[in-house]
């Protein structure tokens, strides 16, 4: 038997490669809701005091065994013209904390003062994730229009959205006062990274469905009719997101390694299989089909992305012939590791990390262990003992790609990431054009390693690390960094974060895939929506064994 | 006013690098800080001053260093006579680890100001160690500020430049991260009460790394619409 090795990070950790990623089995919403169903946690509404139109406060519970979180829910009327995604945004359809335990009246009064004005109010560390969304007025108003009239909703417009709102921001780890991290990371129930503001948007989702049946029955008391359990299994929670995630994806360099580093090792373990078993061969076949429905009914206005998805269109049958024809792959020895060398070579990047997802998604046993690998400590002092000479072959061994770059080609440099002023929005500017270079956050990697090499060429190799930073304090991070790779090769984005053909879309598709999300619909090269959690189990069906199999969600047939 | 650890960390690291020092020195700075605040120490108060006087005097670098007598002793050579201890205390905790066999048994540092920073860059380092200056002292090990006193705590951070001693109480101690990772894991319940004039002034110096605004960026920069009314 030979063991398959994870991946190069050199390939792996490439932006356009990290671009195609979709949602695994260790996805972090996958994760939750398989720990809700281990763990028979119970969801309900608690408290539910909204007016005709839905706004007022409303709380869920979710009882996780040993602690019960709250979350806490404000719906307000907004004008339409005041209704953005952006983080400039002032005003929101509904504001939400994720509270430690039962809030108190003294305490919900004192989240109505907070909650909704968002980062311009405070939180406390009894509340652990802030979070807002805004409706999807099309959809919105479609559901409960058709609810209040007796009727269920078109699932064509169902499909063309997929949530009845969109959150704009999901905070947690200490901002505006919230919890820190560490209150919470030793609480089982929610280990591993983001489960807080995972559950926190699940709960969002219980509230968004309740809202449209609660409005709709108080339109028409007598003859409303509530949501067919297909439909709103079928509705997820949007999210609309920009550039603040490539800052955290630099700045988290463990955390990332530990993510992508369970990804691929269970890639690995799943090319490692000697043989298929025929239930997992089915099994297989069965998410083939499934795939297939949900790329077809994937469909969005940008064009780059949707060449890639009628070209995965295209592709998935190829896959299938590939795989379960009579002398396919997955009749031969190590199928797993044939089927995918054979889509290295001939699929696109999004066909292999799709397939990827569905490789892996047969294989709970062999895999679901490495969920509990993904969270990390991220403390990284400098390894001040380190010679020039070992500094020098870290960066030959891990930073290739930066060393090939021509930084006095502008091209090579010609963005530039600052913080604006304005709400504190993280933003991409074009070097030459435009103000606020000299305020560059230290995004350019590749530059600034290809520097430290450069000034290390001069230095006598056994010179030790606490001797050359004394002189060069500039280049700690660097070297932070080189080191950190060192140890944890998934941890660096190994492409240039400043090149003017950079597109910031791949990384926040390559991090919202690690939460779960689906149906990326990109708006512009650094600005996306996704869904998520659409498919999932809803707070009732959680118990059901088959909690764990909604990947790939399709929309419902007609209702019975 | 009341902040998470996560926020004294970010507007630490934040603020330091709007003082015009290195990025790797104002990480370092996030996490002495946090540390310091962690173990209820005024240590806001104390890098706001620090900032301020290194802005004030542009405190330069490198220090020169002299061994004698198994004890090493570190003088700025710059014109200002002076340590900033946001980039003395990163070089000392290197100095120290990377020390080994020639570990001296002690370290004096002259003329450090806000010298009360220091012990948050030098517990990392993992080894026992006493530091003292004026009328403060620490005891560091195991990646803990186990026990700090300093009488002048309360009041505004002394910007006189004083002489900072550090003791090896024992040698051999290994710094591991595991060590400094299992303190932090339990964050205070209730975060940390800052004083709101010291978090308004790291604030202003924090500012100096955005960007205004003007119309390409607002439309542009973060490539998204200004409305969605969808």
């Amino acid at each position: 038997m030979t063991a398959i090795l994870p991946r190069d990070p050199n390939d792996v950790m490439r932006l356009e490669r990290m671009g195609a990623f979709f949602q695994t089995r260790l996805s972090f919403m996958r994760s939750l809701i398989r720990r809700m169903h281990d763990e028979q946690w119970r969801i309900e509404a608690v408290r539910s005091e909204l007016d005709d139109e839905g706004y007022g406060v409303a709380i869920y519970e979710a009882d996780a065994g040993q602690r019960t979180y709250s979350l806490v829910c404000f719906s307000q009327p907004i004008s339409p013209e005041s209704r953005t995604d952006r983080v400039i945004a002032k005003v929101w359809d509904a504001t939400f904390t994720l509270a430690d335990g039962r809030p108190t009246e003294d305490d919900i009064r004192r989240l109505a003062e907070n909650v909704p004005k968002q980062e311009a109010g405070r939180c406390t560390a009894k509340e652990i994730v802030l979070a807002r969304a805004n409706k999807s007025l099309r959809l919105f108003d479609h559901i409960t229009g058709r609810l209040a009239d007796g009727r269920q909703p078109d699932v064509k417009v169902i499909g063309e959205v997929g949530y009845l709102m969109r959150t704009t921001a999901v905070y947690g780890n200490g901002k505006f006062g919230l919890a820190d991290r560490e209150k919470i990371s030793s609480r089982s129930e929610l280990a591993g990274p983001f489960a807080a503001e995972m559950l926190a948007v699940y709960l969002i989702r219980c509230f968004t469905i309740d809202l449209v049946e609660h409005i709709a029955r108080r339109r028409n008391p007598q003859g409303a009719v509530p949501l067919d359990p297909a439909i709103k299994r079928f509705l997820g929670i949007g999210n609309a997101t920009g550039l603040g995630m490539a800052p955290f994806l630099v700045g988290h360099p463990i955390l990332i390694n530990n993510w992508f580093s369970a990804r691929e090792r269970a890639l690995a373990r799943v090319r490692s299989v000697e043989r298929v078993k025929p239930e997992d061969q089915e099994r297989f076949a069965q998410l083939l089909d499934r795939a297939e429905q949900h790329i077809a009914e994937w469909n969005v206005a940008d064009e780059r992305q949707m060449g890639n998805i009628i070209r995965l269109r295209r592709e998935l049958p190829e896959i299938r012939a590939q795989a379960l024809a009579d002398t396919g792959a997955l009749n031969r020895k190590q199928p797993w590791d044939t089927l995918y060398r054979w889509a290295e070579a001939e699929l696109s990047l999004e066909g292999q990390e799709l397939l990827v997802s569905l490789m892996i998604e047969p294989y709970p046993e062999l895999v679901d262990d490495l969920s509990g690998e993904m969270a990390a400590n991220e403390t990284a002092t400098i390894d001040a003992r380190m010679s020039v000479a070992e500094v020098r072959g870290h960066i030959a061994k891990d930073y290739p790609w930066s060393l090939g770059i021509d930084f006095s080609d502008p091209a090579r440099q010609q963005r530039f990431w600052y913080v604006s002023e304005e709400k504190l929005e993280p933003r991409l500017g074009e070097r030459d054009t435009e103000p606020g270079a000299g305020k560059e956050m230290p995004l350019a990697i590749g530059r600034d390693v290809q520097a430290l090499d450069a000034a290390l060429i001069g230095m006598p190799g056994s010179l030790d690390m606490s001797e050359f930073l004394i002189k060069h304090p500039e280049f700690r991070h660097v070297v932070r960094r080189v080191q950190v790779t060192a140890r944890y090769p998934y941890a660096e984005l190994r492409s240039n974060l400043v090149d003017a053909d950079m597109l910031p879309l791949d990384m926040l598709r390559c991090k919202l895939s690690f939460f779960g999300a689906v149906k990326f619909d990109p708006r512009s090269d650094r600005w996306t929506r996704i869904t998520m959690y659409q498919g999932a189990p809803l707070a009732d069906e959680l118990h059901e064994p088959n909690a764990d199999d909604w990947a790939f969600p399709v929309k419902p047939g007609p209702p019975s | 006013m009341k902040v998470s650890l996560n926020e004294i960390q970010a507007m630490a690291r934040k603020a330091t690098f709007g003082s015009g020092l290195a990025f790797g020195l104002a990480e370092e700075a996030g996490l002495a800080v946090r540390l310091l605040s962690r173990s209820g120490l005024p240590a806001v108060e104390g890098l706001a001053g620090a900032l301020e006087i290194y802005q004030r005097d542009n405190i330069a670098y490198p220090p020169e260093q002299r061994a004698e007598g198994g004890d090493w002793f570190w003088t700025a050579t710059d014109g200002t006579g002076m340590f900033c201890p946001l980039i003395v205390g990163p070089s000392l905790a290197d100095s120290i680890a990377a020390a080994d066999e020639t570990m001296p048994r002690r370290i004096m540092v002259r003329d450090v100001v806000s010298p009360m920073l220091l012990p948050g860059f030098l517990a990392p380092s993992g080894f026992s160690l006493r530091v003292t200056w004026n009328d403060g002292t620490a005891l560091l090990s195991g990646g803990r500020i186990r026990q700090y006193r300093s009488p002048a705590e309360a009041g505004p951070p002394n910007d006189n430049p004083t002489t900072v001693n550090i003791e090896f109480i024992e040698h051999g101690a290994q710094h591991t991260d595991d060590d400094i990772a299992a303190h932090w894991d339990s964050a205070p319940e209730q975060g940390v009460e800052v004083d709101t004039e010291a978090w308004l002034r790291l604030e202003a110096i924090a500012a100096n790394i955005l960007v205004p605004d003007n119309e390409i960026s607002r439309t542009q920069g973060a490539g998204a619409g200004l409305v969605d009314t969808d």
